[in-house]
């Protein structure tokens, strides 16, 4: 070990060293900031799941194409603690100069429950690509041949049937059927609605005969279907879906019209300059209509939806005030 | 002794967290159970330790002198304020400023110190960055390194 | 299968391309594991970009080979620095590193080694044999059966709890504190996060796991720069004594082999949960009758270091034979095998048999390659070992800040572990174990989800718990699990007072 008068003189070597390093990043970052036309460096896409999953799947596959069109990374960060809510948390948080933006996807509830405190007004709308309807999933041997059925047994014994969340209760899942139930007139507060860590917790849980119902996606449920553990008694869309034409829509089923499920757009943080997301949406209208990303979407079973920047604000808003209503009627 | 006293003042604290936590509606039980079986543990682990004699063959701990405490503040300090900045500064700029005036206060000369500190930067963003691809935040620096 | 299949299967696994790609991603995952925060699911995370470029077979060879030699390689800082470089590793990493300062960490990572191919091996072995009938098994799993399993785990406590049981207790329960922050599993509700969003997620196990074992090491350090230099790491042989010490051991790795391949099958418990169950089943059913302190620190980990391996062949299954996931890591298997146009379950092996019966070869012979990565590993560690501990605490630190920012991704989880290594320094000379700290922090959620949604079914009435005939019999092994020691203890105790403490 050195002598005390070596080290202190150590130390002010240290010192003046970190000096010039900071005054080297002040440097770097004025000549940064001095350069115009975005991006001119990386951008961050915060994918608010873990990876793997679905929103990761369909972020990645933007980012990359993306990256093609402005010649910058689209680097994709996956921040999927408390599900979802630290990277929605981190990206309505982030500085709205077009370095981060994110995917999001049905997120009204973690305000209603008091999970987190962002609303639409905290982010800026670019653009909707994908729409999943819900499906309404019931055990291979359960008893009910048909969604009336099932509906017609949970009427007369609410407390008797359980229902998997598919994740939190308060998502797109349990908001579908709890809105499908209360148009069956049945009072969706008395069913008892059991949360879970996602779609496949709850589907592996229904296969165990821990639970009844499991609404999700049906690509979601594929690998349960295919191996005959669980039917899908209806999907709430308005049409049949290409890769699933034996299960019926809600209509068919039960004569009821609803279109309710999962979606997932891209969004930056509230007020990005309006030059910056008329190129983002530009970038992926273009994208979202190109046959490639179409086919590479199909084959994941993924749905595709198209909304622009206006049209996607206002289905947010939509969003948030019946998914609020809704919850309050659920007594959550 | 002390473990004993940290333990049962913790466990009270969890109870009182426990006593706040709202339950789910339909049940009379909820986010306020786990913490009170861990607040009720611990209180019962906190008296066991406090009544417990001290063994003899239990080696005591070395009492710090006052290089070593200043030692560990360093060491405790200055990845705190590497968290603080990480975002506008960035790893590559901000490591070496960890790490160089640790590896200084154990003696090293400052010159090699920051070399050094530099180099294990370098080494370790090649290998996370360039050969991982995993995503670090690079400050000013962003653009820079040839992999991105 | 039959040999015409397995010809077949192996002349597609034997090109020079596949074992190419094996060889890359044994490298790679020997990087990812030894580094700690990086896991084995982020390394094959890492690794499905390329995967696109590839063939289906080598793409999936080297997603499996990466996750076998990721876990294993975790061993290697644990041995070497007491830090896991993944949390399958903090079971035994404590008693590996003590072999290590007595100068028998080529023992102890030898030990290691072999077992996590024989468990390797045994996993891919029911992979390849018994898949279906433990995939109906893992499917029979509900929330109640789980509660009683990480019931199971936490009973694992006992035994890694070091020679006093309150301490032990104590470590458990700060584990189970450190569970309690974030948003609640069941209802959601944030809870002792003060208010921060990036809290929300909990404190990740992974930074708090690299703040206990490594950054503790570092402050430890810090406050006094002798301790290190008393008992230095060294190597030693890694053959002497080896295979001495595998035979006397062979029941304990059998075991560790079975529960890591059961406990992995079944969706939400992974190898850090089967390492701690497996020390336990065995300390309980195979005796010790060696007493040194050697044999001691090798028995903890044979057991655990065949569990956590022995898993990733048992969370293959529900995943290839149905295309359910059972962890992230085989979700993302999963995702693999569908970019590469094979849709997992039942159908795969019908459709393309062949490619699956490779992929599942090439899962054994990456166990089989366990052994040489793992002695080329160790031998370039050595110069790393050379390094002083002046030069070597900056450069773990440097490590664990830059991984477990690469895991988390918030600024937060820096703060995390750096508060994570002052408890562990303070837990180290309070004399209080780390290891059942991540045991907690692992089962605390799982405990509390499982009990709280099956008490939701039946609107809260507990007969529940034990009215399926999978709970109540996991419910009578975990009650003789406690029972009999107790009962045992507490003759011992009447009889001789002073012997326990």
């Amino acid at each position: 070990m050195n002598s005390h008068h070596t080290r202190i003189l150590g130390r002010a070597a240290v010192l003046s060293l970190a000096v010039v390093i900071v005054a080297m990043v002040a440097v770097a970052w004025t000549a940064a900031s001095a350069r115009t036309e975005w991006p001119e460096r990386p951008v961050t896409l915060i994918v608010p799941s873990g990876a793997g999953g679905g929103t990761d799947l369909t972020g990645r596959m933007l980012a990359e194409r993306l990256e093609a069109r402005f010649g910058q990374p689209f680097t994709v960060i996956n921040q999927g603690q408390g599900g979802g809510v630290v990277g929605i948390g981190a990206m309505t948080g982030a500085r709205p100069d077009g370095y981060t933006l994110g995917i999001l996807y049905n997120f009204a509830h973690y305000k209603a429950l008091g999970q987190a405190d962002f609303d639409v007004d905290d982010v800026t709308p670019i653009a909707q690509y994908n729409f999943d309807p819900a499906g309404f999933q019931a055990r291979a041997d359960s008893p009910w041949p048909d969604l009336p059925a099932a509906l017609d047994a949970i009427k007369a014994d609410p407390t008797g049937v359980t229902i998997g969340c598919a994740g939190g209760c308060g998502g797109s899942w349990p908001i579908a059927v709890a809105s499908l139930l209360a148009a069956w007139d049945i009072d969706p507060a008395r069913v008892r609605m059991i949360p879970s860590q996602g779609a496949n917790a709850s589907l592996q849980d229904l296969a165990a005969g821990g639970l009844d119902v499991v609404p999700c996606s049906l690509p979601e449920a594929r690998a349960f279907l295919d191996a005959g553990l669980v039917r899908a008694l209806a999907v709430f869309a308005d049409q049949r879906l290409a890769a699933f034409p034996d299960v019926p829509t809600l209509e068919e089923a039960a004569g009821l019209t609803l279109t309710l499920g999962a979606w997932r757009g891209v969004v930056g943080p509230a007020d990005l300059p309006e030059a910056i997301t008329r190129r983002l949406e530009a970038a992926l209208r273009d994208i979202v209509h190109d046959p490639d990303f179409r086919a590479e979407m199909a084959a994941h079973g993924f749905g595709l939806r198209w909304r622009d920047a206006a049209a996607f604000e206002a289905f947010m808003r939509a969003e948030e005030q019946r998914v609020h209503a809704m919850i309050r009627d659920l007594g959550l | 002794m002390i473990a004993g006293a940290a333990a049962v003042l913790v466990g009270a604290g969890l109870i009182g967290v426990a006593m706040q936590a709202r339950p789910v509606p339909p049940l009379p039980i909820g986010p306020g159970v786990l913490p009170a079986v861990v607040g009720l543990g611990l209180l019962g682990v906190g008296a066991a330790l406090m009544v417990a004699r001290r063994e003899p063959h239990d080696p005591a701990p070395s009492r710090p002198d006052r290089t070593g405490l200043t030692g560990l503040a360093l060491a405790i300090a200055l990845p705190l304020a590497l968290a603080a900045t990480l975002e506008t500064v960035g790893v590559a700029l901000g490591l070496p400023l960890v790490l160089a005036p640790l590896l200084a206060w154990h003696g090293m000369p400052p010159g090699r110190a920051m070399l050094l500190a530099v180099a294990m930067t370098g080494a370790l963003l090649a290998l996370l960055g360039g050969l991982l691809r995993v995503p670090l935040p690079l400050g000013p620096l962003a653009g820079v390194p040839p992999w991105t | 299968m039959t040999p015409a299949a397995l010809g077949a299967a192996l002349a597609l696994l034997l090109t020079p391309q596949v074992l190419a790609v094996m060889a890359g991603a044994a490298v790679l995952g020997l990087v990812v594991g030894a580094l700690p925060g990086l896991t084995a699911t982020l390394g094959v995370a890492l690794l499905v970009p390329f995967a696109l470029l590839l063939e289906p077979l080598p793409a999936l060879a080297g997603v499996v080979t990466l996750a076998a030699v990721a876990i294993t390689a975790g061993d290697l800082p644990g041995a070497l620095l007491r830090v896991p470089g993944t949390p399958a590793s903090a079971a035994y990493a404590e008693a590996a590193h003590r072999l290590a300062r007595r100068g028998r960490a080529g023992l102890a990572l030898g030990t290691g080694l072999v077992c996590a191919a024989v468990g390797g091996v045994a996993g891919a072995l029911v992979l390849l044999l018994g898949a279906p009938a433990l995939a109906g098994l893992a499917l029979h799993m509900s929330t109640v059966e789980r509660f009683w399993l990480a019931v199971l785990g936490l009973s694992a406590a006992a035994v890694v709890a070091g020679p006093s049981p309150p301490r032990g207790a104590l470590a458990v329960l700060i584990g189970l504190a450190l569970a309690l922050v974030g948003l609640d599993p069941v209802s959601g509700q944030p809870r002792l996060t003060f208010g921060l969003t990036d809290l929300s997620g909990g404190l990740g196990l992974i930074p708090v796991m690299i703040g206990l074992f490594a950054v503790s090491r570092v402050l430890a350090h810090a406050l006094d720069p002798k301790t290190d230099e008393r008992a230095p790491p060294r190597i030693g042989p890694v053959f002497a004594g080896l295979g001495q010490a595998l035979g006397r051991r062979r029941r304990a790795i059998a075991l560790g082999g079975g529960v890591g391949v059961v406990i992995g099958a079944i969706p939400g418990a992974g190898a850090d949960i089967a390492a701690y169950v497996a020390q336990a089943v065995a300390r309980r059913l195979t005796p010790g009758r060696t007493k040194g302190e050697d044999d001691h620190d090798l028995d903890a980990i044979a057991p655990a270091g065949a569990a956590n391996n022995a898993a990733i062949g048992g969370a293959l299954v529900p995943a290839t034979v149905l295309g359910i996931p059972g962890d992230s890591l085989t979700a993302i298997v999963i995702g693999v095998l569908m970019l590469n146009g094979i849709t997992p379950g039942p159908a795969a092996f019908l459709l393309h048999g062949d490619t699956m019966a490779a992929v599942l070869l090439a899962f054994l012979l990456a166990n089989l390659l366990l052994v040489p990565a793992g002695l080329l590993a160790l031998a370039l560690a050595r110069p790393l070992l050379a390094a002083p501990p002046v030069v070597l605490m900056p450069l773990i630190l440097g490590v664990c800040l830059v991984g477990s920012y690469a895991v988390e991704r918030t600024t937060t989880a820096l703060v995390v572990t750096m508060a994570a290594g002052v408890l562990g320094l303070l837990m180290e000379r309070g004399r209080v174990p780390l290891a059942p700290v991540v045991l907690g922090l692992v089962l605390g959620p799982l405990i509390e989800e499982m009990a709280l949604t099956s008490l939701m079914k039946a609107g809260g009435d507990p007969a529940v718990l034990v009215e399926r005939p999978g709970a109540l019999g996991l419910a009578l092994v975990t009650a003789a699990v406690w029972g009999v020691p107790a009962v045992r203890a507490g003759i011992a105790h009447v009889r001789h007072p002073r012997d326990s403490d």
